[in-house]
């Protein structure tokens, strides 16, 4: 150990590369004493156990506190921070507020995206689920009810008897049922789902028991029910289950078994169920109903893609056990050549999804962009009160403070901030993303999503706080240690690299309108697209029609007997006073449904929408008949078959000849045999299920002549008093002359505003926060103009007083802004081309690189620019020469 | 009222001082010491019960410095050691007004508990 007097002991050496873990202040203060103590300690140690030790002791002390001294010294920093914040107030209060803005902006959306499609079901290990898929999808074979099938019945049951590739597999559906006495019915949600279901997903009873396989083999239909939780709260408040809890389910009472917990809301994210049955093991059940959703868990060791492979192997067989009749050759061929997959479920199936990914991905980015202004307009300020305390930087480097720990205490300023402002932003986005929610909702339903913190949301928003403290604290932290300690010397104006720095605001100022521009563009076109989709003409009538569904009560009558009824349902209600007309049809446009057959008119082929209405339906709807006639009461079911197409039908299926008088054939179906229509007459194109597909080829034809006449219609009733009258004058008259018939109402306009949610959710938040980058770029430009002229006061007081004309100041300060302006146009013109495909898919009735909006938006920018520069710009103007001289 | 030399503050609001703390005031108390002799001593005091790492007793030091209980003074050589430059301190007024008060705190205690019997009278 003699060698520790001379050449340091290398014990010694490593010990203090060790202190490189302290920070710099701590290690020049003390780094010496530390090692002279350890080496003293060291060589007194007796033998080279205690020296072992003392080694120990001594890495241990330095990992348990140096980091203790980083804290201290961060302490410090944010305390010094903290003091000079709270000596200029306005700007801290600006600041915050601005980033709690823009982070609480982005991490609601951020929540919601989170809810939608990253959160994982709260089932039994949810990793493991996976979905059975047509590949490819039935590309509308057959019917196709609700949201979430995929698959017939007989298909899921072949399959499950046959599979290898799942540890178990169970099906499920989603319908609407009603529940309670005919007299006062309410809709709720009802799965159908498969023994299997509740012990597979590990789904364990509130109260009494849940479905297990066995309740499949029992009587059929079962007349048991399980509620869910929310369900069993609202309907029987408190009260116990016991066996006598009854539940009148689509006119059947039915026997409640079981509740389900709180947190389950089944497999549809955004959406829940009340009531769940057993799905019926029917022999006759239909086999083009591709009503239900197969889901399992994978065998262990079973991948996706292994899976995939398996299910393809099995699916010939499947399609060929499983064919449906009384379809063409053709349509049979289609079906037995589709082909089963494994698809990852997780995260559940959602409608949501399909309909809010796009939204939600841009509303995500259109805050990003928000945030980066709001960061722009900050690091500016930043800049601004570092050129301010220039003279404080310069004295205490003089006085011998190291630039990184210069550089700390600027960062900590910002990250202090960055901090408050993430904390504010996290509380304000529980608040914002619960509005966002209810802003989804429509009068029919609103979304339940989860919308508790989760550590995603943490994560993101705290990437979001630091990144955001990166962009607006470390250029001016930077910029403002580069300063000399001579220049602490030159008292007074004239700095010498307050010129660099004024280029980085600039740099700043145009990126903000360049930015603001693609928003201003965004928020037009999305405002301008709902605004088409509110005044566009589907080209029938929306005010004042009331929409009622009627279902003529049990025994089911006979086909011939329906038409009579409904008839004289329709002439009841055409007799009320204030109903100017009705009709029945089988499908009412624009709520989202669709049926469809296949066609044939001479050797074209392709398909079309049917609808089966009344002869009253295009009077009610106000669609004119453009050529030929209309439909009448002599068009019965022993009179020819006729039918009136749209022009679509026209172009795309008559391509030879006067279409009148020729006819067309439809491809058989179960229910719908082969039939051939003359086609009479020719309505203008009409919207079919929605507002933005351009309209199918459609076929009207008399109800009359449905082949498939059911107890349920619906009826178009237009209507001179409210449509909440004429709701119940028309319940009053069904009652009394056809007691027992099923009345529901909906409001024709309010349901197709329903449909609109989503382009009224982008139009509102794109266009407020293309309002708000505006006001904030116009803060960016106010400012950096208003610096300017502070800078140059000496100047302009000069050539004021040499004679320089108030209109020649305010030219030479707007000069500058518009140079600033027109870059940033520019910029934000190729920015916004280049950024405009990605709205495609959410516009309505203009494209996405449309011109007008683009040249509205930067002429809105440029008149917002010009009131921001000119207001600082006529203070420089008025500048007293005098005064602004003799300050220096 | 009297003049009262500028604001000192209260020694009471230092208590009860955290046990490194306590013995590194203690082992200045009677003389001006270097870091490893302040160590040595404390290591002697405690029959060794109390290892003061370097790391936790110039974390200690800092802080002494920084409220003032302790005081800094020239380096010199230590000629027990070797001719190494160490850096020497000693207590201030307040350091010793402080580290009285601690072990009359401590005292108080100890008598306390001999009264209640916990330990046994000093006999």
């Amino acid at each position: 150990v003699a060698s520790i007097r001379g050449r340091a002991h290398w014990s010694v050496r490593a010990f203090r590369i060790l202190l490189a873990l302290y920070p710099g202040e701590f290690r020049d203060e003390y780094g010496r004493e530390l090692a002279l103590v350890f080496a003293d300690r060291y060589r007194d140690a007796p033998d080279a156990w205690q020296r072992a030790r003392v080694w120990c002791e001594a890495v241990a002390g330095v990992v348990r506190e140096a980091p203790k001294e980083h804290g201290r010294l961060l302490m410090q920093d944010l305390r010094y921070a903290a003091r000079v914040l709270f000596r200029s107030p306005a700007f801290a209060i600006t600041a915050v507020l601005t980033l709690a803005l823009g982070v609480g902006a982005n991490s609601a959306i951020f929540h919601l995206i989170d809810a939608v499609r990253l959160r994982t079901l709260p089932v039994r290990n949810p990793g493991e689920l996976a979905e059975v898929r047509i590949v490819g999808g039935n590309d509308g074979f057959g019917i196709n009810p609700g949201r979430y099938g995929q698959l017939p019945q007989p298909v899921w049951r072949e399959l499950r008897a046959h599979q290898q590739a799942f540890s178990d597999l169970f099906g499920w559906s989603m319908w609407e049922m009603r529940v309670g006495e005919p007299s006062n019915l309410r809709r709720v949600t009802g799965l159908l789902v498969s023994g299997e279901f509740f012990p597979v997903l590990g789904v364990r009873p509130w109260r009494g028991r849940l479905f297990e396989p066995a309740d499949e083999a029992r009587e059929c239909p079962a007349p048991r029910a399980v509620v869910s939780h929310a369900f069993w709260q609202r309907e029987f408040g408190d009260r116990e289950l016991t066996s006598d809890a009854r539940l009148i389910l689509n006119g059947e009472t039915h026997e409640i078994i079981g509740i389900t917990p709180p947190a389950f809301f089944g497999l549809a994210v955004g959406e829940t169920f009340d009531v769940a049955k057993i799905l019926c093991n029917r022999a006759d059940v239909r086999r083009d109903v591709f009503d239900l959703s197969v889901m399992g868990r994978l065998r262990p060791g079973w991948t996706m893609d292994r899976a995939s492979a398996h299910l393809e192997a099995l699916s010939v067989g499947i399609f060929e056990a499983t064919a449906p009749t009384g379809y063409s050759t053709r349509s049979i061929e289609r079906f037995k050549k589709f082909r089963l997959g494994a698809y990852a479920a997780s995260t559940g199936v959602s409608s949501l999804r399909k309909q809010y990914d796009t939204a939600l991905q841009l509303l995500l980015a259109i805050t990003g962009l928000v945030l980066l202004i709001a960061c722009a307009n900050l690091a500016n300020l930043m800049l601004a009160r570092s050129i301010a305390r220039e003279r404080e930087v310069s004295v205490r480097l003089a006085l011998g403070a190291s630039r990184t720990r210069l550089l700390r205490q600027f960062l900590a300023e910002s990250g202090l901030i960055a901090g408050v402002g993430a904390l504010f932003g996290v509380a304000l986005a529980q608040v914002l993303s619960r509005a966002l929610l209810w802003a989804l909702s429509t009068t029919q339903s609103a979304p339940n999503l989860l919308l508790e913190p989760s550590w995603r949301v943490l994560m993101f928003t705290g990437a979001v706080a630091a990144a955001t403290c990166f962009v607006f604290g470390a250029a001016p932290a930077i910029r403002a240690t580069r300063v000399q300690p001579a220049s602490a010397m030159a008292w007074g104006r004239g700095m010498t690299s307050s010129r660099e720095r004024f280029s980085a605001r600039r740099v700043m100022v145009v990126a903000q309108i360049a930015i603001s521009l693609v928003l201003l563009v965004a928020a037009l076109l999305f405002v301008r697209s709902f605004r088409n989709l509110v005044t566009f003409d589907a080209g029938m009538r929306r005010e004042g029609i009331t929409v009622a569904f009627f279902r003529l009560p049990a025994p089911i009558p006979p086909p011939e007997r329906i038409n009579q009824l409904h008839r004289q349902l329709l002439a009841g209600v055409q007799a009320i006073p204030g109903i100017l007309d009705a009709a029945t049809t089988t499908n009412v446009p624009l709520t989202g449904n669709s049926w469809g057959h296949g066609v044939r008119v001479g050797e074209t082929e392709g398909s079309a929408m049917f609808t089966w209405v009344s002869p009253g339906y295009f009077k009610t709807m106000g669609i004119p008949i453009r050529e030929g006639r209309g439909l009448t009461l002599q068009d019965t079911e022993a009179s020819p078959r006729v039918a009136i197409v749209n022009e679509a039908f026209i172009r795309q299926l008559v391509t030879t000849g006067q279409p009148l008088g020729q006819t067309l054939r439809t491809s058989p179906e179960p229910g719908y045999p082969a039939t051939v229509y003359e086609i009479v007459g020719i309505i203008p194109n009409t919207q079919y299920s929605n507002l933005r597909t351009a309209p199918p080829p459609m076929v009207f034809a008399p109800d009359s002549q449905n082949p498939n006449k059911g107890p349920s219609s619906a009826m178009m009733i237009h209507s001179s008093i409210t449509p909440a009258a004429a709701a119940a004058s028309v319940k009053r008259q069904v009652a009394a002359s056809h007691p027992g018939t099923i009345l529901e109402f909906m409001e024709f306009q309010t349901r197709i505003r329903d449909g609109l949610v989503r382009e009224r959710l982008m139009a509102v938040l794109a266009g407020f926060f293309g309002a708000l980058a505006a006001v904030l770029a116009m803060v960016g430009l106010y400012g950096m103009i208003s610096f300017a002229v502070a800078q140059r006061r000496q100047e302009l007081g000069i050539r004021l007083a040499l004679g320089a004309l108030r209109s020649q100041v305010i030219a030479l300060m707007m000069r500058e802004a518009a140079r600033l302006l027109a870059i940033g146009i520019a910029i934000g013109t190729v920015a916004s081309l280049l950024a405009a495909q990605s709205t495609a898919t959410l516009l309505f009735g203009l494209t996405p690189r449309d011109p007008v909006t683009l040249i509205g938006a930067s002429a809105l920018l440029t008149a917002i620019a010009a009131l921001a520069s000119f207001l600082p710009a006529r203070r420089a103007s008025r500048l007293d020469p005098v005064t602004s001289l003799r300050q220096e | 009222m009297s003049p009262r030399r500028a604001a000192e503050p209260d020694p009471d609001s230092f208590l009860p001082l955290p046990r490194d703390t306590f013995h590194i005031l203690v082992s200045l108390a009677d003389r001006e010491r270097h870091g490893y002799s302040v160590m040595l001593d404390v290591a002697e005091r405690t029959d060794g019960a109390l290892r003061l790492s370097p790391s936790s007793l110039y974390a200690s030091i800092k802080r002494l410095l920084g409220q003032g209980l302790i005081e800094e003074l020239d380096e010199r050589p230590d000629p027990r050691h070797d001719d190494q430059r160490r850096r020497y301190y000693r207590l201030t007024r307040l350091g010793r007004r402080v580290a009285v008060a601690e072990g009359r705190r401590l005292e108080r205690l100890l008598s306390d508990a001999r009264a209640t019997g916990l330990l046994p009278e000093e006999g």
